[in-house]
């Protein structure tokens, strides 16, 4: 590492007053998740796991979880395959076309959710998907593939195309040398951006709203309710624990990096 | 499959056995929207011949390599390989080894796993392909190798690894795009040498590029000097030297002055040898600096061109010294002469005039095609 400069030295501190403010509410809800109290209190008087209980033996809770982590999953299992061609297509097309794909590919996430919710729920209405887990993970895909693309696309600019080339001219079909030479020299982008979908879709909430009703409940969706109807500190409890389940994502994504760069280190 | 394959790359580097494709390339154009990359380029390359592609940047030699190999899509023409037209086949079906500029060497493959690719794809078994990448590694200067991984290796290394992996399935040509170039000289020199053995050895056909002009005189059989798309002139390395067949290529190839004909006094050449541009004004003489001979006033032999000039300056360099001046008409000329001590004894000094002859066989006539003229026809 780096040391900063001494003319930078008062950046410390600002940065610490910056990552002070983004974690603030992290600092209130944790505490708020432990607390015996009957409705949300920060700081909590007595401590207690009640609401974990509440959580975890609730039929209902459990249910918009598991609904919220397939989806999640098959999310995952749409959206990266799907960022991945585009992108791949987006790095083969020449001037204006690529530009116009990519920004096409971002609109789900450049234009207002509240508009897409909408949107989505007239066309679902049709389609008569309203309040289906189908429904719910082509919706959570758009909204998943621009982050995919984006990461992907990050990924391709490094790779050396010469080397999908060789493969090819060395008997690799197109197929084969995307498997055997691409994937393996974008797989942190690949799963930089698969991590990303999960979350997306984990995490949604304005279109859940609108399209994931009924026996499909997700658990934002739910969470959003239960904050309507009573202040439930349960959902203190959900938070925290899909606050870990972020930092465990993010934190095995690093650990890949770090493996990477190390073998990278080892063999200079 | 015929016989005589059977006996692989290991039975070509031992017994040196001709097995190469004839490559036919006939009328092959590639546009990029309005721009031509490629037009009208016809093209033979015989059987175990090192074919150099010569040219500037932007010529389309590039783009000739990458519509051999499969990955440039040229819009019209043929391209056979042995009796086969290989236009519209997909890369990976072609059969040609390509050794890239960058080496494309696969970073997270060992080199052995990277020599023995190819020979996976084709199913060839594991004790097999080992036996094989070995033998091949041995080859190319790089025995043991195997279990190294791509960023443990030098450039020269790689550049090997990447010949390798390009010969170790047979393929029926070799395509390389400015190999060395990333290479310093000394190894350049080097490199080039051991790929002329390796040629010989394995009698297979090449088909070359590179920018160096002193590459492709050292390997090729032949080379084609491409402009704009065009090949302008297919000879031996000698012949393009010696005698090129228009403005460009001459000043291309090797260091030239080119000399409107009226400068010299030519009353002692044949003009009956000096062929179809004898008699045009504008026909230029290609005066190379080391063909020039420093003759007496009174010098005069048959089939030379002389020329009167004053010395404005000696230059030593070591190996060679150069001898600059101006000739009446007010063209500068450059002479160059080996360095011996008896040489540079004998070499006018600065301001003293100077009489120069140059032999009719050491020299061409060629028409001014630089400034966007047609190439002569040759
Ligand atoms: N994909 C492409 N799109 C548009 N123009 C292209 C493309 N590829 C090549 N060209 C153009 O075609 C011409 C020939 O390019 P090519 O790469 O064949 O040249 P080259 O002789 O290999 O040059 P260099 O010595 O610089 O490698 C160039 O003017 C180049 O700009
Ligand atoms: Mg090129």
């Amino acid at each position: 590492m780096r040391r900063p400069a001494i003319g930078n030295l008062w950046l410390t501190p600002f940065a610490i007053l910056v990552v002070l403010f983004l974690l603030a509410p992290v600092f209130v809800v944790i505490p708020m998740s432990f607390s015996d109290s009957n409705y949300l209190q920060f700081p909590p008087q007595v401590w207690s796991l009640r609401w974990y209980h509440s959580y975890f033996d609730a039929a209902e809770w459990m249910a918009a979880t598991r609904t919220s982590l397939l989806a999640a999953s098959c999310t995952v299992l749409l959206a990266t395959p799907i960022g991945f061609l585009s992108a791949f297509a987006i790095r083969n097309m020449r001037g204006k076309a690529a530009a116009v794909l990519f920004g096409f590919l971002l609109l789900p996430q450049v234009v207002p959710v509240i508009l897409l919710a909408i949107g989505v729920f007239f066309i679902y209405i049709r389609l008569r998907i309203v309040d289906s887990f189908l429904g719910i993970v082509l919706a959570h895909t758009a909204l998943a593939v621009p982050f995919v693309v984006t990461t992907v696309s990050a990924g391709l600019k490094r790779f050396d195309f010469s080397l999908d080339q060789a493969a090819r001219s060395l008997g690799a079909s197109r197929f084969r040398a995307i498997f055997d030479v691409m994937l393996p020299q974008i797989r942190l982008s690949l799963f930089a951006g698969a991590i990303f979908a999960f979350v997306t879709s984990l995490d949604e909430v304005v279109v859940s709203l609108f399209i994931a009703g009924g026996d499909n409940t997700v658990l934002t969706r739910k969470m959003f309710l239960a904050l309507r109807d009573q202040v439930d500190p349960t959902i203190a409890a959900i938070s925290t624990l899909l606050i870990v389940v972020s930092v465990i994502a993010v934190g095995v994504f690093m650990l890949a990096v770090q493996r990477d760069n190390r073998r990278r280190e080892e063999n200079i | 499959m015929p016989a005589a394959r059977s006996t692989g790359i290991n039975g070509r580097l031992a017994e040196g056995r001709d097995l190469a494709a004839v490559v036919t390339i006939s009328h092959l154009v590639k546009k990029y929207g309005a721009f031509t990359a490629l037009s009208d380029v016809s093209l033979t390359v015989g059987a175990g011949e090192f074919l150099t592609l010569l040219g500037p940047s932007g010529s389309g030699k590039t783009t000739l390599l990458m519509s051999l190999a499969g990955f440039a899509d040229p819009d019209s023409g043929s391209i056979r390989i042995g009796d086969r037209e290989i236009m519209g086949v997909e890369p990976h079906k072609r059969n040609i080894g390509m050794v890239f500029q960058s080496y494309a060497l696969f970073p997270h493959m060992t080199v052995g796993e990277n020599v023995a690719y190819p020979l996976k794809l084709r199913g060839v078994g594991r004790a097999d392909r080992e036996d094989r990448s070995r033998r091949v590694l041995s080859a190319v200067q790089m025995p043991g190798y195997e279990n190294r991984r791509i960023d443990q290796l030098s450039g020269g290394q790689r550049q090997r690894v990447a010949v390798a992996r390009a010969i170790v399935f047979e393929p029926d040509i070799i395509l390389m795009d400015e190999p060395l170039s990333a290479l310093d000289k000394k190894l350049r020199e080097e490199l080039q040498i051991e790929l002329k053995h390796l040629h010989r050895r394995l009698g297979s056909t090449i088909i070359y590029v590179t920018h160096d002009q002193k590459e492709a005189l050292t390997l090729s059989d032949r080379i084609a000097v491409m402009n704009r798309g065009q090949i302008v002139q297919i000879a031996k390395p000698q012949e393009m030297y010696e005698h090129p067949a228009s403005a460009f290529v001459a000043d291309f190839i090797g260091y030239s002055l080119l000399l409107p004909i009226a400068r010299s006094d030519s009353s002692s050449v044949d003009k009956s040898q000096l062929g179809a541009l004898a008699d045009n004004p504008y026909a230029l003489l290609v005066v190379r600096p080391e063909k020039l001979d420093i003759v007496s006033e009174d010098h005069r032999q048959p089939g030379h061109f002389y020329f009167t000039s004053e010395v404005k300056d000696v230059v030593y360099q070591g190996d060679i010294v150069m001898v600059y001046a101006r000739l009446k008409s007010g063209e500068d000329i450059v002479v160059r002469r080996d360095s011996r001590f008896a040489t540079l004894q004998a070499l006018p000094r600065g301001g003293s005039p100077m009489r120069l002859a140059l032999h009719q066989s050491d020299t061409s006539l060629v028409t001014d095609d630089r400034a966007g003229v047609a190439p002569l026809a040759s």
